[in-house]
């Protein structure tokens, strides 16, 4: 790290902004590296610049503070800066730095950015980022996804799970294939099957999870094994136990 | 016939029922045993007086006999034993003062003798009456007290209800708008003053508002006016209004906070959800019957994680249907891109 805390402001509202910068004119050895309005924005700036530390709002347009944080790698420290109250124990469940609840004092604000900056020197000296717990620990709570937000380079897709047409595991990764395309995502098959509208998708085979509402058709393709004909023109493979299952739903 | 049974009339209809009786106990005598008017009067009088006294006593042991904590067999036994004490105080009353007042009508003392054992089941029978009809009256009112605690009940959770979906909406808006002015009160303190004045009109119209308040187009338009600058200051340009409001509307009486809210709505799906300018109409005009008003949202139905209708909108629809007794004051057409409500307002609360 440099003397200098590098750090990035993401809200959507000017006057939010406003205050952080002048927040953080007021403390020493920072620096502002940007300022963003939505996650689009930040996913550019954080490639660009990265910062030290992340003061990030939660309710964005598009995708949501906690959606951006997953789409990024590495991922600086991070402070919430919000009105709601009620994402507090999820934030600190992925190690968050801090939750500022809007609105917040320069006491308090400064003690956060202190808590950032005492933090950043540990990992330096035990040679790993905390944020990379972070990153692992996205994975929980959560009820049901309603939509994916995938990365490549500075591209930010937002899929909305109804469009996703079939979801093909590629090694410590999963390609969706929707209306949008083909995306890369860095998630397990177990992650989407736990998270996915259940009744909604199905897996049907070690290496596929598919839409049931894209089902066109099902053949018989050997003795024993079923290919699933999607309307996307995928033809997937069925594994014995994935057509009994699906035999049961349908 | 349920009327009737007012506390207040219950006394004057027992009245007239001994009244009615007395007559015809009286004509009996005259007419059928051929007594003097006199007699007649006296015997019919006093018996009749006396029962209907003892009657009304009857009252207060009936409603402090309490009918669902006794077995059968113990209401039987206190009704008996009633029954005999009442029988017993009337007939030998009525006889000591007969026998007093008329005792020099010979024929009549011989008949007042040989009439004990009429007398008697005469009285077991107003008895029974008497105790059936104040069951009866006890278990209608208990029945009627039961339906009137339930109805108030009800008012008292749908307004709990209407509350708390009213409290839903407004934390989030109002710390960020506090955050905003926490901001402002450094950079711009003249433009600090201002918000602050103008939540603080909005709130106080918010919060004086209850359930059936009534105003005018132009003061919710006004309030609305109110919530839109706070949330410009907010926004800032991706917050774009358009408005087309017809001058003959203004003045049209419509319940309070009901257009606010939709608008927060409509800012909800469009500007919170939008990087980009988000452009809200509202219109109003006066059709026949109606006050009618438009209100329109670009909407991304991608990105939009508030599935179904908000809360804001259930909380609006429950108040118009409470008011009007109609549900189809308000209309919803959800595009894949634009959301737009029609509210119909009728000219009067039902």
């Amino acid at each position: 790290m440099s003397d200098k805390l590098k750090v990035l402001i993401v809200d959507d509202e000017a006057p939010a902004r406003d205050l952080l910068q002048n927040y953080l004119a007021r403390l020493h050895n920072v620096e502002i590296t940007g300022e963003c309005e939505n996650g689009f924005e930040a996913i550019k700036t954080i490639q660009e610049n990265p910062p030290d530390v992340l003061l990030l709002d939660i309710q964005m347009p598009k995708i949501n503070g906690f959606e951006l944080l997953e789409v990024l790698d590495p991922c600086p420290e991070v402070i919430f800066t919000t009105a709601f109250d009620q994402y507090a124990i999820k934030a600190f469940e992925k190690n968050a730095v801090d939750y500022l609840l809007k609105p917040f004092s320069l006491e308090r604000f400064s003690q956060a950015i202190e808590k950032a900056r005492q933090r950043i020197i540990q990992a330096d000296e035990e040679g790993m980022t905390a944020v990379q717990h972070l990153k692992q620990n996205l994975d929980d709570d959560r009820q049901v996804l309603d939509r994916v937000v995938t990365r490549l380079g500075s591209k930010i897709t937002v899929i909305p799970v109804e469009k996703i047409c079939y979801i093909e595991a590629q090694d410590d990764y999963v390609m969706i294939y929707s209306e949008l395309g083909h995306h890369l995502k860095e998630r397990t098959m177990k992650y989407f099957m736990q998270y996915l509208p259940p009744g909604q998708f199905l897996q049907i085979h070690r290496s596929y999870i598919i839409n049931l509402s894209q089902i066109a058709s099902i053949e018989l393709y050997e003795k024993n094994t079923h290919l699933v004909i999607l309307r996307c023109g995928a033809r997937l493979r069925a594994s014995q136990e994935g057509y009994k299952r699906l035999r049961e739903i349908l | 016939m349920l009327a009737a049974l007012n506390t207040k009339r219950l006394p004057v209809i027992y009245g007239l029922l001994w009244m009615t009786i007395t007559v015809i106990h009286f004509v009996l005598l005259k007419n059928v045993y051929g007594f003097s008017p006199g007699t007649s009067w006296g015997d019919s009088l006093v018996f009749n007086i006396l029962f209907a006294i003892l009657g009304m006593g009857l009252w207060f042991m009936v409603r402090f006999s309490d009918l669902h904590k006794k077995s059968f067999t113990e209401l039987l036994f206190y009704h008996l034993t009633s029954a005999t004490g009442i029988l017993f105080i009337w007939t030998g009353l009525s006889f000591v003062i007969l026998r007093k007042l008329l005792q020099s009508d010979t024929a009549y003392l011989s008949f007042l003798s040989g009439s004990l054992t009429m007398r008697i089941f005469l009285g077991i029978l107003y008895y029974t009456v008497h105790v059936i009809t104040y069951y009866l009256i006890i278990n209608f009112r208990e029945l009627q007290e039961k339906k009137d605690r339930e109805n108030q009940l009800q008012s008292l959770l749908k307004e709990a209800e209407l509350n708390l979906l009213r409290s839903q909406i407004r934390p989030h808006f109002l710390f960020n708008s506090l955050n905003s002015i926490s901001s402002l009160t450094m950079i711009d303190p003249v433009k600090a003053q201002e918000m602050v004045i103008k939540l603080s009109a909005f709130m106080r119209y918010s919060l004086d508002t209850r359930d059936n308040t009534m105003s005018t187009l132009e003061k919710e338009l006004h309030h609305t006016d109110l919530y839109l600058d706070i949330e410009k200051v907010r926004f800032g340009k991706r917050l774009q209004i358009d408005k087309n409001i017809e001058e003959t509307a203004l003045a049209w009486t419509m319940p309070a906070m009901i257009l606010q809210p939709l608008i927060e709505n409509s800012v909800k799906y469009g500007v919170y959800e939008s990087t980009d300018i988000s452009r809200i109409t509202i219109e109003a005009r006066i059709t026949p019957d109606y006050l009618a008003i438009r209100i329109g949202n670009p909407f991304d139905e991608d990105s939009s994680p508030h599935k179904g209708t908000g809360t804001g909108i259930r909380n609006i629809e429950a108040r118009l249907k409470h008011l009007y007794g109609r549900q189809d004051l308000l209309k919803i057409v959800k595009d894949k891109d634009y959301f737009e409500l029609e509210l119909m307002i009728p000219e009067n609360v039902r």
